[in-house]
């Protein structure tokens, strides 16, 4: 692997003690590269009128068309990407549906500057006459795949019309297109114009988001109550095959894929994606090292196991969005209800952690520090390194320092603190390896510092809908975000009020300033202004630290060598796995 | 007889009544919002609940959707599963047949260990092999099945690079009876009988080995298996022919007994073996708050214990012919 020039590399060299980071897949499915996470794009918004992405290059080598990719995923949700807010159910989704916009994918190595770039997907070009107006203009060649009761007809304006108006009415990720003011198709079907309230600097990120636009036929939706979670039907490059419980989701290639490689060629490529649903990680290694499984995500711990039964298996890295987190019981910031609505307890318990030592504990290469909300996985373009001289003051908030941690308790009269940790281990160790390896060494640093926590484990089910969900817990929670493709996601998500977009303001963080700062840089127009409130803005939420952010460990992809045509093998990848990933593997003979 | 099995079957169609209350509504106490769960991580706005819960049918009175439930269930329609609006009955189609396999294969692999173990244990008492015999089945009680389920995969894989076929390729015993029995038994080949039916009867062959070792004892020390053996009668045929059918008798017991240890061990091994049956469903039902598709299974837990416990008690009267019922 040609990793020699990667932004982790980099990193490598310039902070030994941080290493690098890698990338898992969190879905193990189509290929390594073709799975990780999505963030914001920056180079696209420099330009608001990107025309058609070019075609998919074939890298140099010649593709081999044929075979079928198997992969594998621990869990399946749903199937209608528009009810579901889990990432697993938009990757899914990604091999059937398409959007108006994707992520920049590149064959190798991405290079930094290209991370979270916006390009057209189903939109020949996009226009953007005025700060709230964008027309997509679709490309004429896009058709559904030729399954009743679409047949193969061509994708209008007006389908993506009904998706939006689909989306607003069931997505619980509607609020992400609150600035949507209206979105109409032309009469020729063409084009589809969105008219915004107002300016949204980070606009077509948005609408390349995994989590959002994807185009879905009307005549398939209706078509029965339970159609879009029976199966998927959409213009994306593989047609859904069959879905098994506990045992197969597969799909057959689409051979009238809009897209051709630059040679010409078909794409995708393979015959066929087999996901097997394998929940028990001993499993997938095994299969993956008796070689019937093409690709997988490999947990740290594992990584010599699979070196040693795999010694040709190609490990792939890049980084990862999942931050994983502290976040306090929401009456601290609601009825200013102590001790944890004193940021000095807050920032205490941030100087706790020895992020260096968690990171050797959670990956063998390490890692690196997240910011609050942006995480490492964005890269330097967005996320402000909390060990860079460019955080300034806020920077002490990260180092593990025990004595200013005591001296902030002792400030804060909340010497011999004795406070609940709930957490959940359930799902979590088979997406998160690392998580419960953290988790478990949370006590002790905290500890040190004289707070003692008594461990509350939670059943999932209970955490994702009481804890996780509601904010419905005391003391404070060591948690996991989802991923979010695009910085604004996480800014209005995390500190907006829950009534109003912040769906995933966990403590119900309340802070007008802030709030009026978040919208002040979502509506600036010039991608450089963005960069730099942002920046200002992970400033702040590190000096009053509302969530106290842990690690970004590295994590790893194994995949077969045969499995060619791999993207982005370094930074940032995608969930949007199928559109964004599969479309170019391929399998050497 | 007659009359007795029809008393049977009426007193079990109380308790599967009684089953299936305390399944729906423990269901519904318990902490965690499947409402909250179909809608994802986000925050639920009430008009998100609103909308989910009549998707759902969560609106509706809960004695409501208890006896619609149940009325279904009595035509054999089990529901559709609250999480992804897939049909109960379509699943158990493919998923029971598949545990029903694993537990009676497990239930034959762990006599065919235990009986002959425990039997010879006992007419060997005190001897080399009655020692073996006794360290094996305190071994097996001993061993937890997910600890050895998940050192045969991992040695499986280590030192031969070998792997259990992944799930696609998991033949229901109908579509290809070998291919099917191999994955059960010998998945790794068929020298080494290691497969899920196998680790689940082996965890459970330690209590009958030793159950049927202390009958056989009690047995063998009977009045009449001395005149037996002072009439001049073989040692095999008392054993066969006198001890081993009265030893038996709590032995079977047992046995019918296991029936809901089988469920519980199905649950690990089809994990750790991703073998695409009910219990593997089971876990991950509860783990999502499915309520349709948890007291499906349990109910059908709850019938196959009060089969396998009335299939017992008529087992009797064939080993036991003082034993009559009316």
């Amino acid at each position: 692997m040609g990793m020699a020039t990667s932004y982790w590399d980099r990193i490598t060299k310039q902070r030994i003690s941080r290493r690098r980071a890698l990338q898992a897949a969190a879905v193990g499915g189509a290929s390594a590269g073709a799975i990780a996470l999505v963030g914001c794009s920056s180079s696209s918004d420099k330009d608001k009128t990107p025309s058609a992405g070019k075609s998919p290059s074939t890298g140099g080598e010649k593709p081999q068309p044929g075979g079928t990719l198997r992969g594998t995923v621990s869990l399946v949700l749903g199937k209608d990407p528009m009810k579901a807010s889990t990432f697993l159910t938009h990757a899914l989704a990604s091999y059937s549906y398409s959007r108006l916009m994707r992520f920049k994918t590149v064959l190798g190595e991405l290079s930094e500057d290209q991370w979270y770039t916006a390009e057209p997907e189903v939109a020949a070009k996009v226009e953007n006459p005025d700060p709230t107006t964008y027309i997509f203009t679709l490309r004429d060649d896009v058709k559904w795949q030729n399954v009743p009761p679409v047949n193969g007809r061509q994708l209008v304006a007006d389908d993506v019309v009904y998706s939006f108006n689909r989306y607003r009415e069931i997505s619980p990720n509607k609020a992400d297109f609150d600035m949507v003011d209206s979105v109409t198709a032309s009469s020729d079907g063409k084009q589809v114009t969105f008219k915004l309230k107002e300016p949204f600097g980070l606009f077509l990120n948005r609408v390349a988001s995994f989590q959002d636009l994807w185009i879905m036929p009307r005549e398939f939706i209706e078509s029965s109550d339970t159609a879009s979670e029976d199966r998927m039907l959409g213009s994306g490059p593989f047609i859904f095959d069959r879905y098994e419980a506990n045992v197969v989701m597969a799909w057959k290639k689409n051979p009238d894929y809009f897209e051709k490689d630059s040679a010409g060629n078909q794409l995708p490529y393979l015959d066929g994606v087999n996901l097997a649903i394998i929940t028990d990680q001993n499993q997938v290694l095994s299969q993956f090292a008796a070689g019937q499984l093409d690709t997988i995500s490999v947990p740290p711990k594992l990584l010599d196991s699979v070196k040693s039964q795999s010694g040709n298996a190609v490990i792939d890295k890049a980084p990862r969005n999942i931050l994983s987190f502290l976040y306090f019981e929401p009456g601290s910031y609601t009825a200013n209800k102590p001790p944890f609505n004193d940021d000095r307890v807050r920032r205490a318990m941030s100087m706790a952690l020895d992020r260096d030592s968690l990171l050797s504990l959670a990956s063998p290469d390490g890692g690196l520090w997240p910011n609050v909300p942006i995480n490492a996985g964005f890269g330097k373009s967005w996320w402000l390194d909390p060990q860079g001289k460019d955080i300034g003051d806020a920077g002490k908030n990260y180092e593990y320092n025990v004595s200013e941690a005591k001296s902030l308790l002792s400030a804060a009269g909340a010497n011999n603190l004795s406070v609940p940790m709930h957490f959940s281990s359930t799902v979590y160790t088979t997406i998160v390896p690392y998580y419960d390896t953290v988790r478990q060494a949370l006590p002790a640093l905290l500890k040190d510092v004289g707070i003692s926590v008594q461990e509350v484990p939670e059943e999932y089910g209970v955490y994702i809908s009481k804890t996780f969900g509601r904010g419905d817990f005391d003391g404070f929670t060591f948690g996991l975000e989802s991923v979010f493709s695009d910085i604004a996601a996480y800014w209005t998500n995390m500190f907006y009020p829950r009534d109003a977009g912040g769906g995933r303001n966990h403590s119900s963080v309340n802070d007008p300033d802030l709030v009026a700062n978040i919208k002040k840089m979502l509506q600036a127009q010039d991608i450089e202004e963005i960069r730099k409130q942002n920046f200002e803005l992970q400033k702040y939420t590190s000096s009053k630290m509302y969530y106290v952010p842990v690690v970004t460990p590295v994590e790893y992809a194994a995949r077969s060598p045969k499995l060619k045509g791999v993207v982005n093998t370094t930074g940032p990848t995608t969930y949007a796995v199928g559109t964004e990933g599969a479309l170019t593997n391929w399998l050497s003979a | 007889m007659r009359q007795y099995i029809i008393k049977r079957l009426g007193l079990a169609a109380v308790t599967l009544f009684g089953v299936s209350l305390i399944v729906f509504f423990m269901l519904r106490v318990l902490p965690g919002d499947l409402v909250q769960q179909v809608a994802g991580e986000n925050t639920v706005t009430p008009e998100v609940r609103a909308r989910i819960e009549r998707q759902l049918g969560l609106d509706q009175p809960a004695y409501e959707q208890y006896f619609r439930w149940l009325g279904g269930v009595l035509h054999l329609d089990f529901g559709r599963s609250l999480r992804d609006q897939s049909s109960i009955s379509a699943r158990l189609q493919r998923t029971l047949p598949t545990t029903i396999e694993m537990a009676l294969l497990a239930l034959l692999v762990s006599m065919l260990i235990a009986l002959p173990v425990g039997i010879i244990s006992a007419i060997r008492q005190d001897s080399i092999v009655d020692y073996i015999g006794r360290s094996v089945s305190i071994g097996f009680l001993a061993i937890p099945t997910f600890w050895l389920g998940t050192m045969i995969i991992v040695f499986a894989s280590l030192w031969f690079t070998k792997a259990t076929p992944v799930p696609q390729d998991y033949r229901q015993i109908w579509e290809n009876p070998v291919a099917n029995l191999k994955f059960m038994l010998f998945p790794f080949g068929y020298f080494v009988p290691v497969g899920p039916a196998v680790v689940l009867g082996v965890s459970l062959s330690g209590t009958v080995m030793r159950l049927t070792r202390a009958q056989m004892l009690e047995v063998l020390r009977q009045d009449y298996i001395r005149t037996a053996a002072a009439k001049g009668l073989r040692e095999s045929g008392i054993v066969v022919g006198h001890a081993v059918k009265n030893a038996m008798i709590p032995v079977i017991t047992v046995v019918g007994l296991q029936v809901p240890i089988l469920v519980g061990g199905s649950v690990i091994v089809e994990s750790i073996y991703n073998v695409p049956g009910m219990g593997q469903w089971f876990y991950q039902a509860i783990g999502f708050r499915d309520y349709t598709a948890v007291q499906s299974i349990a109910l059908l837990t709850g019938v196959a214990v009060v089969l396998s416990n009335l299939i017992v008690d008529l087992t009797y009267a064939y080993l036991d012919p003082r034993i009559r019922y009316g």
